[in-house]
């Protein structure tokens, strides 16, 4: 029998319709028996919004994030955000009401005490925008929570569901 | 627990139409992994993707990476095939990613990603999203070319995920 290597961890409730901002390993519990995080989220906003998140709690300007976007026909779009307070899973394919976004995001080596940590997401704006996302942490510590929130103030609609997932080195 | 799981897997003996039918309902996402060689010479065939059998629930696409796309395009076409005109051995690698395929009421996304090569002096890379106007849970999922069959060969491998 081989062994698991993708793993369910956590979910964020977000049934009430009410919910901004979810934390996983909130006071630094994140488990740390993985080698990668994978984060899985499909909804929509109540206003439009990108998923911006923090690491441990840290909203110093000590993230960098890169986009390469399409937005409806027009051509791919470039942009990069230097020195933010928080990093950004999404920057054109927004979350919104009456539709449902997708957006999967890969951290690697999360847990490594020697490198800077990445973010890659892939999300979808239903028919009109795409964007692949590229975000460092600048900081080597092992990630022991992550929050993962709305911008604009923006609440996560029932509808929508939050997963991560753990991949373990085999 | 493993949550990343093989529920089926198939090879094209040259099918115009591929499909992968009751789907069981008992995972949080699905993922698929596609192998795709098309019988189209000299240019790349669209794969186009039915939900449940039906050809026209499409809310539409968008796609990066594709030439002359247009997301006013409202049917599914979802990736790039390999092109006939190539090399026997060379396929085209696509990925669908389905979160909450069996969720009642909700509309259905895909995540998309891939490349195929165009003979051998093109390749396309695309990362692309597909929203439904379907909101009931996906049984089936169905695959074809515009202009061609699936080549022997043409794999696909389709993973349950569990968030539980």
């Amino acid at each position: 029998m081989p062994t698991a290597t993708y793993e369910y961890i956590s979910s964020g409730n977000l049934t009430s319709g009410s919910v901004n901002s979810v934390t996983f390993g909130s006071g630094g519990t994140l488990t740390q028996a993985y080698t990668d995080l994978v984060l899985v989220v499909n909804g929509g906003a109540s206003n439009p919004a990108d998923i911006h998140v923090r690491f441990n709690g840290d909203s110093g300007a000590n993230y960098t994030f890169q986009s390469m976007a399409k937005i409806s026909g027009n051509g791919i779009s470039g942009s990069r955000y230097s020195s933010g307070t928080e990093m950004s899973f999404t920057t054109n394919a927004y979350f919104r009401s009456g539709f449902q976004n997708a957006s999967h995001t890969t951290i690697t080596s999360y847990s490594n005490p020697y490198i800077n940590k990445t973010a890659l997401s892939r999300s979808t704006f239903g028919a009109t925008e795409i964007d692949l996302v590229l975000g460092t942490w600048k900081n080597v510590n092992a990630v022991t929570s992550m929050s993962v929130t709305l911008s604009n103030s923006a609440t996560w609609t029932s509808s929508s569901t939050m997963y991560l997932y753990g991949i373990k080195e085999a | 627990m493993a949550t990343y799981k093989l529920i089926t897997s198939y090879t094209s003996t040259g099918e115009n139409i591929i499909t992968l039918s009751s789907i069981p309902q008992t995972y949080t996402d699905l993922v698929i992994k596609f192998s795709a060689k098309g019988s189209a010479n000299n240019q790349y065939d669209l794969v186009r993707v039915y939900v449940n059998g039906t050809s026209d629930n499409a809310g539409g696409a968008v796609h990066m990476g594709f030439p002359n796309y247009s997301a006013t395009y409202n049917f599914m076409n979802a990736a790039y095939t390999a092109d006939a005109a190539n090399s026997a051995n060379v396929f085209g690698p696509i990925e669908y990613y389905l979160p909450n395929y069996a969720k009642p009421s909700v509309q259905k996304s895909f995540l998309l990603l891939g490349g195929a090569e165009q003979q051998t002096s093109s390749i396309q890379n695309f990362l692309g999203g597909i929203l439904t106007t379907q909101t009931g849970a996906i049984t089936s999922l169905s695959f074809d070319g515009e202009y061609g069959s699936f080549l022997n060969n043409t794999t696909i491998y389709l993973y349950g995920i569990l968030a539980s």
